[in-house]
């Protein structure tokens, strides 16, 4: 194959020869040629043009990507892999057949504007507009470009022309300008809060969007590669009302609607005339090769490896930790396991001066009494990673040097506490009368999977003279008692769960109130530094000063981090999944006989 | 006697009346909203607003009362404020899968009950008496949800016998339908032993033997006939206990089935699929008793005597 | 539930006046019979145990016993230290079953005290009075009966909060309807014994007639109840703690034991057999005594 040496793109082309040299020769793969010749600032179009001229490459396209673990920078704790081995093509891949999978919760209608969960259905019924590849890097999906003006207040995204849904309505700019626009509506997207500078979106023509910012928002694509912000059918979406998402969607995503039956199944079925994803890492460039996906709730956590090693399911997310072990010995399956984009914390109230919750020593006296790995090893048989700061160390700006802080240490914990003047010889400590003692509104019945966290830091704080009491509201009271009890209650916890998490941590700062998280000025300055920052460096300064600043100051108190664990049948192909992604695409997925 | 089934029937429909206002207003008291289930922390207070307005949450509660009554008596109960399926289907999908599972406990109760019974009474004191006994007696004391971790851990994992999930096949159905009859089929035992022996204690029996018939025949053919009479009473019995255990027994192997969903939507505060599905068993419940109740005074003529005289 | 019908459906004739000689000849039968035997020992052990449980869980400096924690020693079978194992956060399962015991013998005493004086009540008045006070009467009876136990308790859970007053309070407002249904149709016929017309005749009052003679008459049968019942909500207050509507952490319960000891199956029984045992056993020791009570009380009974 002849070089070309023009270099009408400025682009080093000798790096760019590197890389197609390798990807000739299978030292990667297709879809990380895609990643790294972005990151070298080539066009898609343009690789793809490369590839295209380097010949010989429909082989390669058909060729589904072998078993691997995510590339890239890996994070300090790396996803683990037990199983098939890697790197072999597994052959051809073959339309047809049916996955069924194992959802580990119950399903939520298909709504993204309202929805308070993403299902993995959303991945098979719509599109992102923008996606993040599993280094984390930005990726077009259904936009094929963007461009953001000199003063960073105006973004021009270009999707391509002729565009439908599955109904065969048009999938033109305007509606993806809709689609912005209800998203950003706190009256009516759940999720608004994520769009906080978008002033204006407009659709000039039928191929471009423009949305306009009142201040520069670099993390913009932040927001548009979450599950909330993909694209529907919103005239379908008025004409159902609030039975959009159960008894009909209309997306434009590989798979069609099929049925939604809350608690017993959902199912979706390949849509023959998707065009292909626009998204880079995706092998498969044209309609699915499945039949249709079905999943199955499987409500108790036991149960999920009794369904997939008893073979009623292909695919689980989430087996209980204690079977992880027996199912990584497990020939005939594949599973994968690593740090989720998550957190667990412990939000102490500032507010509550009686108890010493503002003053800084205290709040790190309960952190260092806290033995996490512990916590990993016993509660969660090691499925889990104990956190230092506000985020896991899967993160791709993840900042190491939290973990100098909040180290377990229960004598330095000691020490704190009687420096800040809390001491007794009594069980639990005490100042000026007031006993250390404070009572932990639990989010147990909320979110079951972190039950039990609870209770061991009851012990841990008892052990250094803090009393600790539980009270657990009902899930559907959980949100109403802690943002009713914002001057009331004295802590609470939560596991936030997000693919973009300074967004949300921004979020949590202000959540029951920013009274109750403490005013502290690094951590402000840093939210102040990411939301003006004008490009990528910035950002990333920002979230490594916002993490320290986090870690050592103490707004929340985090814990740990549980894995996401998947496990699937070897005979099913393509199916990977990344840390970056609540759940994968299924446009690869494939089943071997 | 038609009068008294009128009056039984419409006596049930009172209470079913005075049932659904309870259950209605037991739910709306409850703390605690809808849009919890539907709007995370993310979403603005406005948003749940309209959410609550959108589902017709904001109107007066008598007529949201109104609402439900009309509904149900017309059988268009509307969808499920939390993720929009339409509660009809759900009913029908859920519906099945519980009725499922109270059929398979119903067999198995009666399939079990009524040889062992019969076997006990034969066999009197013997040593299969004793076992059948000690059975019953086991089947009434251990806890049902501690049987089902059991069963599910060794017939499930261990064995790999079973899948242990939601509905399905027969697999799925076996072991809550197990755990389900436990109770009534240890109950059933006894009572149709106990049966079984007054029948043998009867006059007729020693008729039988003495004109030659076998022991076996007059067992099983003719004593049977007379000591099922009871038990078949006490089928009206059976079938609401059967029907409540249903309810715990779905909640703890997560079967599919309306006691679950019901369970899950009380959590939730789904008002328009909990008040329904709630009200669905509440009837199940009453009616069936006020057919246990009918049955009654065919069976027993002694309670017929009675209700002549009233 | 179906125990109480079943008895109802035997039920004609009560006992006879004359209480105290029967007494006497109650305590030989009991005696004779093997199984009522044991199912006394047992009653009597879990008593014990349970008194003890109740009051570690009442006296502060004696809840570490059964709050302790040592993850590292988490999920350990029985050895010296832990002569029934560990759970998962590494606590004492012997101390949290005799804890979780003295729960369930508080809750199961407590509710069948309302339930035994509640039913009794309505039951005699129902009965006795007759006419308008029994069709009220019946009308609750039949109101609780068409509720399932489990929608109650999770319709006033949600109005009241979980935890254990919530299933005190679900379990006591359906079962005292099947008690009120037997003590109705025992005081019904007794008031038309040939005593009874008598004492009236004589001018006796009413209320003294209901106090002094159909009370003591059903005694026979509160008694017999009286076990049953406190194994019913034994085994009702161990299944809602089962599915988290009763005893809320960190107050230990056999039932919520379980739950937990599931999830950790496969790594060791230890944290769920040893309470679903011990609910099987005060179940069987119960149920064994109530038999053994109703063969005494009542003969017709006693081919069971």
């Amino acid at each position: 194959m002849e070089r070309r040496t023009d270099d009408s793109d400025g682009i080093e082309k000798g790096e760019v020869g590197d890389l197609l040299d390798d990807y000739t020769a299978r030292r990667i793969t297709r879809r990380q040629f895609f990643a790294r010749s972005a990151a070298l600032g080539v066009s898609v179009s343009l690789a793809a043009t490369l590839l295209a001229a380097c010949g010989g490459d429909d082989e390669e396209a058909a060729a589904p990507p072998a078993e691997e673990p995510p590339a890239g920078e890996p994070p300090a704790s790396g996803p683990a892999e037990t199983g098939a081995p890697a790197e072999e093509p597994a052959g051809e891949p073959v339309a047809g057949g049916q996955l069924i999978e194992g959802y580990d919760r119950d399903f939520t209608r298909m709504d993204t504007v309202q929805s308070n969960w993403a299902d993995p259905a959303y991945v098979a019924l719509y599109e992102f507009t923008v996606v993040r590849d599993p280094d984390g890097a930005y990726q077009p999906a259904l936009v094929d470009s963007w461009e953001i003006s000199e003063d960073l207040l105006t973004w021009t995204f270009t999707i391509r022309d002729g565009l439908t849904f599955h109904s065969g309505a048009a999938l033109d700019a305007q509606m993806i300008a809709d689609n912005f626009n209800a998203f950003r509506d706190p009256e009516q997207g759940q999720n608004a809060i994520f769009w906080p500078t978008v002033a204006d979106v407009q659709a000039p023509d039928a191929t471009t969007v423009v949305v306009t910012m009142s201040a520069p928002f670099t993390a913009f694509p932040e927001t548009l590669a979450t599950e909330y912000a993909m694209i529907q059918n919103l005239a379908m979406r008025t004409e159902l009302g609030d039975q959009y998402g159960a008894t009909g969607a209309d997306g434009s995503g590989p798979f069609t609607f099929g049925s939604f039956s809350p608690g017993v199944e959902v199912v979706v079925n390949r849509w023959d005339d998707y065009p292909g994803s626009n998204v880079p890492y995706i092998e498969n460039t044209g309609a699915a090769y499945l039949d249709s996906v079905r999943w199955v709730p499987i409500l108790e956590a036991g149960q999920r490896a009794n369904e997939i090693e008893g073979g009623s399911v292909n695919v689980v997310k989430n087996p209980a930790g204690a079977d992880v072990e027996r199912l990584q010995g497990n020939g005939d399956l594949t599973t994968v396991s690593f740090p989720g984009l998550s957190n667990y914390f412990i939000g102490p109230n500032h507010q509550k001066t009686n108890l010493g919750f503002d003053d800084v020593r205290v709040r790190q006296a309960i952190s260092h009494a806290i033995d996490r790995q512990s916590l990993v090893d016993s509660l969660y048989f090691g499925q889990a990673v104990a956190t230092y700061g506000p985020i896991a160390s899967n993160f791709k700006w993840y900042e190491p040097g939290v973990e100098e802080f909040n180290q377990y240490d229960p004598e330095l914990s000691a020490s704190l506490l009687d420096e800040a003047g809390w001491t007794g010889s009594g069980s639990i400590r005490e100042k000026g009368g007031q006993q250390l003692s404070f009572t932990l509104t639990s989010n147990d019945a909320y979110q079951p999977t972190t039950a039990g966290i609870d209770q061991a830091v009851v012990e841990m704080l008892s052990a250094v003279g803090i009393e600790m009491k539980l009270d657990i509201p009902e899930a559907a009271e959980f949100f109403g008692t802690v943002a009713g009890g914002a001057e009331t209650l004295d802590a609470w916890n939560f596991e936030w769960l997000w693919s973009s998490p300074v967004d949300l941590l921004i979020f949590f700062q202000a959540f029951p109130t920013t009274a109750w998280n403490g005013d502290l000025p690094e951590i402000a300055a840093a939210v102040k530094k990411w939301q003006e920052a004008p490009d990528d460096a910035t950002l990333e300064e920002a979230a490594r000063e916002f993490q320290l600043a986090w870690a050592e100051q103490l707004p929340e108190i985090p814990i740990l981090t549980r894995n996401d664990v998947w496990v699937h049948q070897n005979n099913v192909m393509g199916y990977t999944p990344s840390q970056t992604m609540l759940y994968p695409f299924y446009n690869d997925v494939w089943i071997a006989s | 006697m038609a009068a008294f089934i009128l009056r039984r029937f419409i006596y049930a429909l009172i209470l079913l009346f005075v049932a659904s206002i309870l259950i209605f207003y037991g739910l709306r008291v409850a703390p605690g909203d809808v849009t919890a289930a539907i709007v995370s922390a993310t979403g603005t207070e406005v948003l749940k607003e309209n959410i609550r307005e959108q589902l017709g949450l904001n109107e007066p509660l008598a007529t949201q009362y109104f609402v439900f009554v009309k509904n149900a008596v017309t059988g268009d109960p509307g969808s499920s404020l939390v993720n929009g399926a339409k509660i009809s289907e759900v009913i029908k999908d859920s519906g099945a899968n519980t009725l499922k599972l109270g059929i398979a406990a119903l067999i198995l109760t009666y399939a079990l009950a009524i040889p062992f019974g019969v076997l006990a009474a034969w066999r009197r004191n013997s040593s299969a008496d004793q076992g059948v006994r000690f059975l019953a007696v086991l089947g009434m004391g251990i806890p049902n949800f501690f049987l089902a971790v059991l069963l599910i851990q060794y017939f499930a994992v261990d064995l790999g016998w079973f899948p242990v999930a939601g509905p399905g096949g027969v697999h799925h159905l076996l072991l809550p339908a197990i755990v389900l009859a436990m109770e009534s089929m240890a109950i059933n035992m006894r009572l149709m032993r106990s049966s079984m022996l007054d029948e043998l204690s009867k006059d007729y029996v020693r008729t039988l033997h003495a004109k030659g018939l076998s022991t076996r025949r007059v067992i099983w053919v003719h004593g049977l006939r007379n000591a099922l009479v009871p038990v078949i009473a006490f089928a009206g019995v059976v079938l609401p206990l059967i029907l409540g255990y249903t309810l715990i027994v779905e909640v703890i192997f997560r079967y599919e089935g309306l006691g679950f969903q019901l369970v899950q939507s009380i959590q939730k505060r789904d008002y328009a699929l909990a008040q329904t599905l709630a009200l669905l068993f509440t009837a199940l419940v009453i009616f069936s008793n006020f057919l246990a109740d009918v049955a009654h005074q065919f069976v027993d003529p002694r309670v017929r005597e009675r209700t002549r005289t009233a | 539930m179906a125990t109480e019908q079943a008895i109802e459906l035997e039920e004609t004739v009560p006992a006879a006046p004359g209480a105290e000689g029967r007494l006497r000849d109650a305590f030989a039968l009991l005696r004779a019979n093997k199984v009522a035997l044991v199912g006394l020992v047992l009653t009597i052990f879990f008593l014990l145990v349970g008194i003890a449980g109740a009051v570690i869980l009442l006296t502060p400096s004696l809840q570490h016993l059964y709050e302790d924690q040592n993850l590292a020693q988490a999920l350990q079978p029985p050895s010296a230290e832990n002569p029934l194992g560990t759970d998962q956060y590494g606590r004492d399962l012997m101390w949290r079953a005799i804890a979780g015991t003295g729960v369930s013998l508080l809750i199961g005493v407590g509710v069948t005290i309302i339930v035994i004086a509640v039913g009794l009540t309505m039951g005699a008045l129902a009965g006795y009075f007759g006419r308008r006070t029994d069709t009220f009467v019946t009308g609750l009876i039949d109101l609780a009966w068409g509720f399932p136990l489990l929608l109650v308790a999770v319709i006033l859970a949600g109005m009241i909060g979980k935890g254990l007053k919530d299933v005190l309070l679900a379990v006591a407002v359906i079962l005292w309807a099947g008690f009120a249904r037997i003590i109705r149709a025992q005081v019904k016929t007794l008031r038309e014994r040939e005593f009874v017309e008598a004492a009236r005749m004589l001018g006796v009052s009413e209320w003294r007639i209901l106090a002094r003679h159909m009370v003591p008459n059903v005694l026979g049968t509160v008694l017999v109840m009286a076990s049953y019942y406190i194994a019913i909500t034994v085994i009702t207050e161990a299944g809602f703690s089962f599915i988290g509507l009763g005893a809320q952490p960190p107050t230990p319960s056999l039932g919520s034991m379980i739950a937990e000891g599931r999830n950790y199956f496969s790594r060791s029984i230890w944290p769920a057999v040893v309470p679903g045992t011990v609910i099987a056993l005060i179940v069987l020791g119960l149920n064994s005594l109530g038999d053994g009570l109703r063969d005494v009380f009542d003969p017709r009974l006693r081919r069971w």
